[in-house]
């Protein structure tokens, strides 16, 4: 028997309002992203056999439906999209989602994993930081953050591989481990050799969430420590440890996964250049060989499946959001 | 209980044992390279190279740019149109299926069909007027024109089995489905853009290779490969930047194969504009006279360039010195033209003589991911160019778009690099790249380089089925455009380096492609 | 109305309350003071392609030139010295930083007050418009215009300016919103003040703690994003390396162990970097006390 209440009808309202919103979002994304795509050069020029005459090439420019104007390869592309297919790669043959598919399981390992450095590294120090602002241990964290959030991710990955690889060879610099296959997909995390291959990229990767963890938490309990609540738990008596662990971080947990799913697909762009310099086999690597082979369809699906990605993470950190804080739970905005 | 944990133990120490020994049969590759599982796909170098390890070919060339018979055993010329070729018998497919001739005609036929290919193999096919199996081993091939460099093409034609193939789709190859051939290997498996694995063909009719199984881990990035290799992640890389190999060579227990390719590095001459593009007068004016048609300044521009500096500095001496558009010694190469200047001075007043002692403004264009440091070449160029009077700039580009644009002549001064090991001569390139732009002629022209006599030469070369009559006027047609116009402006050829661990010997291949066939284990 | 006093010395000195802060501060007019007088004093000008020799390529720091001159950073693949590439590169970076974030703070204002002030679909439509931007990592929107457009200094500069608008437009629309229900705001319009006079006057100076935090901020994203974006190739032109251009050139060297050409210029980046992040976090703390982030 449905239970339906008031509760959940605003959630459900809720709910369906994003989803709307976020499709067209998506729509005209998409809209945007084409024109700006189909206007780069040619591609047959790229690939083109060199002795091939000019009629082959015609019929080369006609096959691939390049001849039409933009607006009919839109509407084409719009048709094909509903059908799940984003086009079809002009360099591999191949369907461009499948192409991509295929490469998220890495990408995503190396986000997540920086992310959860990012956490399990950050929340630590920035609540050490919160706690005693004024010491001088609180004062070289919030430093460092400054320092982590100033450098550049390609220079650190140079410099990473540059110690590690070539002097030290503890870790591997390149590449990715073995992997396990998981429902079709393969991840590496799950084997030794793997997580050592993953080691330098995602902590490459994690610098800049790192930093901003550690401030976000840092200004978080700033800003709880003084509230009433916090000495109403102190007077009950509680453990320090308790009031800090459960009570405090609770609260300051909206925020921070609020920033931290903002930040996640800045971390899926950001990845393109550690990709690039690990030889990590993930999306951020495809982009950049679509771009320099002017694969379109492969361009054009890489935003399309980020800016998914985004909203995507987007609607749950809402939906975690509304479900920590209450106050937030029916309003939209 | 004991018994069986002895018994367990010598188990699991076999399978050790045994995986070890297995292990020692693996070669793993780093190439910046991926493939393209259809061999009728997508016509670039590495794709063609890649082709050779599941298909093969009628007749193929081997690392020197040679002649050699793979599935025809012999063949013959019935007259200047038609060809017969005695294919090998007893060949048999990965699948058991037998090779026939009918497996050839469906593959020729197949390769100007295929829908939706960016860069299709017809050039290899288009001179084949009718081709016909008299019996289940020979074939008649008729030519629309007389061709002598026929079976050069052929070695570009790779056969697939009819039966299999047979309506399927490149997206089959990829996937493994139908990707059967005759070749000494079979595909495994593929995983675009990070690796392809093939694994040995135990019924493979000729010679089989060292290595039972092949990974190649595809990294388009030159540092990570040599950090692989060095790292020990893989037996052999492919493409290695020459500036990384003093790296490679002094580091125990690796090796650097190297090999003066057939691929010559030269610059194309706007000749044909009176308003070049990418020429501007000092203050950055377009200019209505285009003061590289005088040959005088051409002949300034390869005075100016010091190809010993390019060699030594940017090439770290993996590159000869060209003075033509083929390596010293290759065949067609020419005695007569003269070895390259550097002469600075010289080069200043041939400048002064043609009415440009002050200089005049110009960019040099070049792609930055195709040829061994390409763009640092280009930029060398353009350094040298400057110390006598030019305002010089540099553009480069990935070969993506420069190409493009190369073709439609976009271009003043622009560099490209030819691989004349496919024909094994100069024809190719002269042919493609200087002859007067017209059917079947000058599609690579990008100069506009046109001389009567120079045509002349070339047409009567590629039509003589005499080698050295064919020779003789190659030699002719490159004298005219080096010494006597200086058309283009030779660089150097480039060396083809592949670094290994000791535990490999590698023989690289004149036209630069990586074959793993070549790979042997070191004693 | 009266604008808040703003004193210079006073606040230079509540500024140097802060020793960290004080010392990048310093360090900040320094690199400025070298990045705008330095090319006077530099060995050559590496972008003049006549003063450069190939045969010094690649020397390792402290090796001489030709001529008898220092390289003290060592040259690069094509001859350049490389405190003199360094210079030019930062100040490239810097200008092509400062030009980008003024931009987009001009646009920022302008959509972002008239959103403000006009509300309703005006309001609604640039929101819109703006959330969709941001809706994209600024990284890959500067990525793919710079794919189309090519590079070029101009085309990075636009490519910057897109993908940071919206951030702007942003940030000054909330401030403004706030700002329009205080009361002196309220004040000026019953007076009947031009409202070009309300809106300049009055409301933005009080904005201007945010804009201010914003910018820095930005100039330093602007900064890294436009190197890392040369580093990739899609920057500015080989001719004119900025210094992610010239870390990029040197990768290949690392293990070679010609390791100068990515170090040293990644250093100096750096260093500027952080210099701009601590001076932009102090003035934060200074101005609001109670701002988040």
């Amino acid at each position: 028997m449905l239970f339906i209440n008031y509760k959940n009808l605003s959630m459900l309202i809720f709910l369906t309002n994003r989803i709307i919103q976020s499709f067209i979002v998506l729509l005209i994304m998409s809209l945007l992203v084409f024109a700006a795509v189909y206007a780069i050069g040619n591609p047959i020029d790229v690939l083109i056999n060199p002795e091939a005459s000019e009629e082959e090439k015609i019929k080369t420019i006609k096959n691939l439906g390049l001849d039409k104007s933009l607006f009919e390869q839109y509407y084409i592309f719009l048709q094909n999209a509903f059908k799940g297919e984003l086009g079809y790669s002009f360099v591999h043959n191949r369907p461009a989602i499948s192409l991509i598919l295929e490469r998220l399981p890495a990408t995503l390992e190396l986000t997540i994993s920086a992310l959860l450095i990012a956490i399990i590294i950050g929340i630590p120090l920035g609540t050490i930081a919160g706690l005693n602002p004024d010491n001088f241990i609180s004062k070289s964290i919030l430093a460092m953050s400054i320092f982590f959030f100033s450098l550049p991710t390609f220079w650190v990955g140079l410099i990473l591989i540059m110690i590690f690889a070539v002097s030290y060879n503890f870790f591997p610099s390149t590449g990715r481990g073995d992997t396990v296959e998981i429902f079709g997909f393969y991840f590496s995390f799950l084997t030794f050799d793997g997580l050592k291959h993953l080691a330098l990229p995602s902590i490459n990767l994690a610098l800049y969430p790192l930093a901003l963890v550690i401030r976000l938490t840092f200004a978080g309990i700033q800003e709880t420590l003084p509230l009433d609540f916090i000495k109403f738990a102190r007077a009950k008596g509680l453990s320090r440890f308790r009031i800090i662990s459960y009570h405090l971080l609770k609260y300051i947990l909206i925020p921070i996964v609020t920033v931290i799913g903002l930040q996640f697909s800045v971390l899926i762009a950001f990845a393109v250049i550690t990709e690039s310099i690990f030889a990590w086999p993930g999306m951020g690597r495809l982009i950049i060989e679509s771009i320099t082979l002017l694969d379109r369809p492969v361009i054009v699906a890489y935003l399309l499946v980020t800016v998914f990605i985004f909203m995507l993470v987007n609607l749950i950190v809402d939906i975690l959001y509304s479900l920590l804080d209450p106050r937030i739970r029916i309003s939209d905005k | 209980m004991i018994k069986n944990f002895f018994k367990t133990l010598i188990i699991f120490a076999s399978i050790i044992f045994l995986s070890k020994s297995v292990l020692s049969e693996n070669l793993t590759v780093a190439t910046p390279h991926d493939p393209s599982v259809d061999p009728h796909w997508l016509y670039l170098g590495p794709n063609a190279a890649y082709s050779r390890y599941i298909f093969e070919r009628l007749i193929d060339r081997d690392e020197n740019a040679n002649i050699v018979a793979r599935l025809a055993e012999s063949w013959e010329n019935l007259d200047d149109l038609t060809w017969k070729f005695n294919l090998r018998k007893g060949v048999k497919f990965h699948d058991g299926s037998d090779f026939t001739a009918d497996d050839v005609i469906f593959s020729i036929d197949r390769i100007p069909n295929i829908p939706n290919n960016p860069a299709s193999y017809e050039s290899n096919v288009s001179m084949i007027e009718s081709v016909e199996a008299t019996d289940s081993h020979t074939l008649v091939v008729k030519t629309k024109n007389p061709y002598p460099l026929l079976l050069r093409r052929l070695s570009g034609v790779a056969i697939v089995s009819k039966s299999n193939v047979e309506g399927s789709t490149t997206e089959d190859f990829a996937s493994g489905k139908v990707a059967i051939g005759t070749g000494p290997y079979k595909f495994k498996s593929y995983t675009p853009g990070d690796n392809y694995q093939i694994t040995i063909n135990d019924n493979y009719w000729g010679t089989k290779p060292d290595f039972h199984d092949v990974t190649f881990k595809i990294m388009p990035d030159g540092a990570s490969r040599v950090a692989a290799l060095l790292a020990g992640d893989v037996d052999i890389l492919e493409g290695l930047s020459p500036s990384s190999v003093p790296a490679v060579e002094s580091k125990d227990g690796f090796k650097v194969a190297k090999r003066a390719s057939a691929r010559t590095l030269w610059l194309y001459v706007d000749t044909q504009n009176d308003n070049s593009p990418f020429v501007t007068d000092n203050d950055g004016n377009a200019m209505s006279v285009n003061p590289l048609k005088d040959k005088r300044v051409r002949k300034a521009l390869s005075l100016a360039i010091d190809r010993d500096a390019i060699v030594s500095k940017v090439m770290d001496g993996l590159a000869e010195e060209a003075n033509q558009v083929v390596p010293k010694g290759f065949f067609s190469y020419s005695e007569n033209i003269p070895d390259n200047e550097f002469n600075v001075n010289k080069a200043k007043e041939l400048m002064a003589e043609a009415g440009y002692a002050d200089g005049f403004g110009l960019t040099v264009h070049a792609p930055n991911d195709r040829y061994v440091n390409d763009d640092k070449i280009a930029q060398a160029i353009a350094q040298m160019l400057s110390k006598i009077g030019l305002k010089m700039q540099v553009e480069t580009m990935p070969k993506a778009v420069y190409f493009g644009r190369l073709n439609k002549q976009e271009f003043s001064l622009s560099m490209i690099g030819w691989d004349n090991a496919f024909t094994g001569s100069s024809l190719m390139s002269l042919s493609a790249a200087f002859h007067t732009k017209e059917e079947g002629y000058g599609s690579w022209n990008a100069g506009g380089y046109s001389n009567s006599e120079f045509d002349d030469a070339v047409e009567r070369a590629s039509a003589a089925f005499d080698m050295e009559v064919y020779e003789n006027y190659l030699k002719r047609a490159m004298e005219i455009l080096i010494a006597e116009d200086q058309g283009a402006i030779p660089l150097h050829s480039q060396f083809v380096t592949v670094g290994t661990t000791d535990k490999v010997d590698y023989t690289p291949r004149a036209d630069e492609a990586f074959e793993v066939m070549l790979v042997k284990k070191a004693n | 109305m009266k604008k808040n006093e703003f004193n210079i010395v006073d606040f230079v000195k509540i500024y140097s309350e802060d020793k960290l802060a004080l010392f990048f501060l310093i360090n900040l007019i320094f690199i400025l003071i070298l990045v705008i007088f330095g090319p006077l004093f530099t060995l050559q000008n590496p972008y003049d392609l006549s003063q450069l020799n190939i045969l010094d390529s690649l020397l390792p720091p402290l090796s001489q030139s030709y001529e008898n001159n220092y390289f003290f950073l060592g040259t690069d693949d094509q001859g350049r010295d490389l405190l003199s590439a360094i210079i030019y590169g930062l100040r490239i970076s810097l200008y092509v930083g400062i030009l980008s974030v003024v931009i987009s703070l001009i646009i920022g204002i302008i959509l972002g007050v008239v959103s403000a002030y006009f509300g309703g679909i005006v309001d609604s439509f640039i929101m819109r418009v703006a959330d969709m931007v941001l809706a994209m990592p600024s990284f890959l929107i500067a990525l793919v215009l710079l794919s189309i457009l090519g590079r070029g200094l101009e085309n990075v500069v636009f490519a910057l300016v897109m993908s940071q608008w919206a951030t702007f437009a942003r940030v000054i629309r909330s401030s403004a919103l706030s700002e329009k229900e205080k009361d002196y705001f309220y004040s000026a319009k019953c007076l009947c003040l031009p409202q070009y006079r309300i809106v300049f006057g009055h409301l933005l100076p009080n904005c201007l703690p945010p804009i201010i935090v914003l910018s820095t901020i930005n100039l330093a994203f602007a900064i890294t994003l436009e190197a890392s974006l040369s580093f990739l190739g899609v920057g500015l032109p080989i001719t004119e390396p900025s210094i992610g251009l010239i870390i990029s050139n040197g990768y290949e060297y690392i293990i070679v162990g010609k390791y100068w050409m990515s170090l040293y210029p990644g250093l100096f980046l750096l260093i500027t970097v952080i210099s701009i992040n601590i001076f932009s976090d102090r003035l934060r703390i200074l101005l609001n006390p109670r701002l988040n982030i």
